[in-house]
């Protein structure tokens, strides 16, 4: 797998696996939107990591170590060269740190929008207008535009009763059918990934069952109870409940484990996990099943975990978050070849706590917890559990990985940077990044809501600014 | 950023210049401000079919369908005009931007419905077509009928009061391209649209 950091030793030419330098450089620039829960990427410096190859930042960064090793040099290189134009784009390499764009990258640039001159008759342009901004959210959240006459009355509203109006007509559509049981569920798709021909309404019959392998159903219901009602977010990655959902659409939840039904003729399907051992989302059937399958080590279950809940793709380089001493190739898979270990030392550790869930099991117990499974899949595996870190905090489990993860910076960015792109239909531009910085921190004090967060997301420049 | 597109440059400054504060039957908008943030938020499938839909008091169900069984916005197009379906296609998430065909698909779904609108019009008791003769020939641009279609057509699509240049604009279509008079169902349903296919009415 590819990896960040990948170090030009002083011989040039050489190559050195060093993916320390993503954390180094976030402590040089802590408020820095590429360091705002998350680390540099590979892609800051390198074209390429496997083979090696560097992008003209990344070029000028190992003249400035001068033979230092990352540790030693690295912060001061970057001092060194922070008014310099590395990759020629017009802007300094300080200048696209700060911006949040790629210094080793021509093609990633930014320059301010320009400032409006004189007057628009219609439109507040460049700061929040409300009649824009009560369109945009009653489209997104509600599903469909407000018509000729809630605009009128709009209109009849001073600014502040026009902001009022909207809040309270935003309040409603968050309430709705539309966004309760529709639109929010959209923003889980990329992170449930559901498929069709194994999950509850599968059709196709292996030896007289449905190969129902788990059901999605109850990923998106707990998603859409948390994500609605003012709920705490956090709980995506933490709860040890699940939800059902009565024939009117109401969400309610449910305690204990639920067996896998037996009389629709079909494997799997329920929540059998313990409760003790559940961490939400990253523990139900679904996820377990989809994305363990047969794996001893379940990498994929950890990386998609990393990637749908704290926004970090090992995968594309980001998050890369080395442990000393690792991999350890537990499994026996060559991960500790120097390729492969600059992800690897991230991945691995990352992964080793969900080594103990079942993913699919034939025919039956998908997902379920055993504490001797992976003794039993990994000769390899010590008599002491090798520690699992996430973010470079040693955790003991999934379920305090969960918990853990869900107070992190990483988490509150991932889910603003969520609901921000489904709103918007794209990722923040540089000018935006702040307000959205802004957003996140604003959940600690906001309870975790996402309704509040949404509340806070129509008001911002990036969303109600024409 | 990588890349700024200018995908919406071309619509951004039309759909700010007719968008309308004002309730009154602006006149042309002088020279004004433009805003330079290029960021209008492409209307995907699930607004388009509901604003469309109410715009022309028609039911979801009335709208396209291929073979008269699958919904144009919902099945046919979905991708095009940027929804996505997870379960069906493994299609997890919608596309960033508009594609080559969405101007097509987007054209087909209005024009579809636009023409039941008119036929519903003209074979029943008019619901949006109720100021003109769809029978006869389309009304002079001059004319209360010409102004009180636009300002209906407007209202509905757009949400506002149309402007002095909307009135003009629309008028135009009293005849066809070939100069000759147009008759009023023609005239209704090209101003139909017209004003369902502005990118006012497509982004927000």
């Amino acid at each position: 797998m590819a990896c960040a950091g990948v170090l030009w030793s002083a011989t040039v030419g050489e190559a050195e696996a060093s993916p320390l330098a993503p954390r180094i450089a976030c402590a040089e620039y802590p408020d820095s939107p590429l360091c705002i829960g998350r680390v540099w990427t590979c892609e800051t410096c390198h074209d390429s990591t496997d083979p090696p190859s560097w992008n003209p930042f990344g070029v000028e960064v190992m003249l400035a170590l001068g033979g230092r090793s990352m540790e030693q040099g690295l912060a001061d290189g970057l001092g060194q060269l922070e008014d310099a134009d590395s990759d020629g784009d017009g802007l300094s390499n300080l200048e696209e740190i700060r911006w949040g764009t790629n210094p080793g990258d021509p093609t990633s640039w930014w320059i301010e929008p320009a400032t409006p001159e004189g007057d628009n008759p219609y439109y507040d342009l460049d700061q929040p207008d409300v009649e824009f901004a009560y369109r945009r959210a009653m489209t997104v959240f509600c599903g469909y535009s407000p018509s000729y006459t809630p605009r009128a009355e709009l209109r009849a509203l001073d600014d502040s009763g026009a902001w009022e109006h909207l809040h309270h007509a935003l309040s409603a559509c968050l309430d709705s059918a539309y966004w309760q049981q529709v639109g929010v569920a959209a923003i889980a798709d990329p992170l449930i990934k559901p498929i069709l021909p194994v999950g509850a309404d599968s059709d196709v019959i292996i030896a007289g069952f449905r190969v129902v392998l788990g059901d999605y159903d109850w990923d998106y219901r707990l998603w859409r109870y948390l994500m609605t009602g003012d709920r705490d977010i956090r709980e995506l990655l933490t709860a040890d409940y699940h939800v059902i959902e009565s024939a009117d659409g109401q969400l309610e939840r449910i305690e204990g484990a639920i067996a896998d039904p037996v009389e629709l003729e079909q494997l799997a399907g329920g929540q059998p996990l313990e409760p003790e051992h559940r961490a939400g989302m990253l523990t139900t059937q679904w996820f377990l099943m989809s994305n363990t399958m047969f794996s001893a080590l379940p990498r994929t279950t950890a990386a998609q975990a990393y990637r749908a809940y704290l926004g970090m793709d090992l995968s594309a380089g980001e998050g890369v978050w080395p442990i000393e001493g690792e991999p350890l190739d537990i499994d026996d898979k060559g991960v500790a070849q120097a390729t492969c270990a600059q992800c690897h030392s991230t991945l691995d550790p990352l992964a080793y706590a969900f080594s103990y869930y079942e993913g699919i099991v034939i025919p039956t117990g998908n997902g379920r917890y055993r504490a001797e499974r992976p003794r039993q899949l990994m000769p390899n595996w010590p008599d002491q559990d090798p520690a699992t870190y996430l973010l470079g905090q040693q955790i003991g489990s999934v379920v305090e990985w969960g918990q853990a993860a869900s107070q992190t910076q990483a988490f509150r960015m991932n889910m603003t940077t969520l609901v921000f792109e489904h709103a918007l239909g794209r990722p923040a531009l540089p000018d935006e990044h702040e307000e959205l910085i802004e957003l996140a921190d604003s959940m600690e004090q906001d309870g975790h809501s996402a309704n509040r967060l949404i509340h806070r997301l129509v008001e911002t420049r990036a969303f109600a600014a024409p | 950023m990588t890349a700024l597109t200018g995908r919406y440059a071309a619509v951004i400054c039309l759909a700010m210049a007719a968008a309308c504060h004002d309730q009154t039957e602006a006149d042309a908008p002088e020279p004004m401000s433009e805003s330079g943030r290029n960021r209008l938020v492409w209307k995907r499938s699930h607004a388009l079919e509901a604003d469309l839909a109410a715009a022309l008091s028609l039911p979801n169900d009335a709208l396209c369908s291929e073979l008269g069984s699958l919904s144009c916005v919902r099945e046919v197009h979905l991708t095009s005009l940027g929804g996505h379906d997870p379960i069906g296609q493994g299609m997890y998430r919608p596309l960033a931007a508009p594609m080559l065909t969405t101007s097509l698909a987007v054209e087909r779904v209005v024009t579809s419905a636009c023409a039941r609108r008119v036929e519903l019009d003209a074979t029943g008791e008019p619901e949006v077509f109720d100021a003109i003769d769809l029978h006869a020939d389309a009304p002079q641009p001059s004319s209360d009928a010409h102004r009180s279609t636009t300002q209906t057509l407007v209202r509905r699509f757009l949400g506002r009061d149309p402007v002095s240049a909307e009135y003009e604009q629309l008028g135009a279509l009293v005849t066809n391209p070939q100069g000759t008079p147009s008759s009023g169902s023609a005239y209704a349903l090209a101003s139909c649209i017209a004003v369902g296919t502005s990118a006012e009415f497509l982004f927000f």
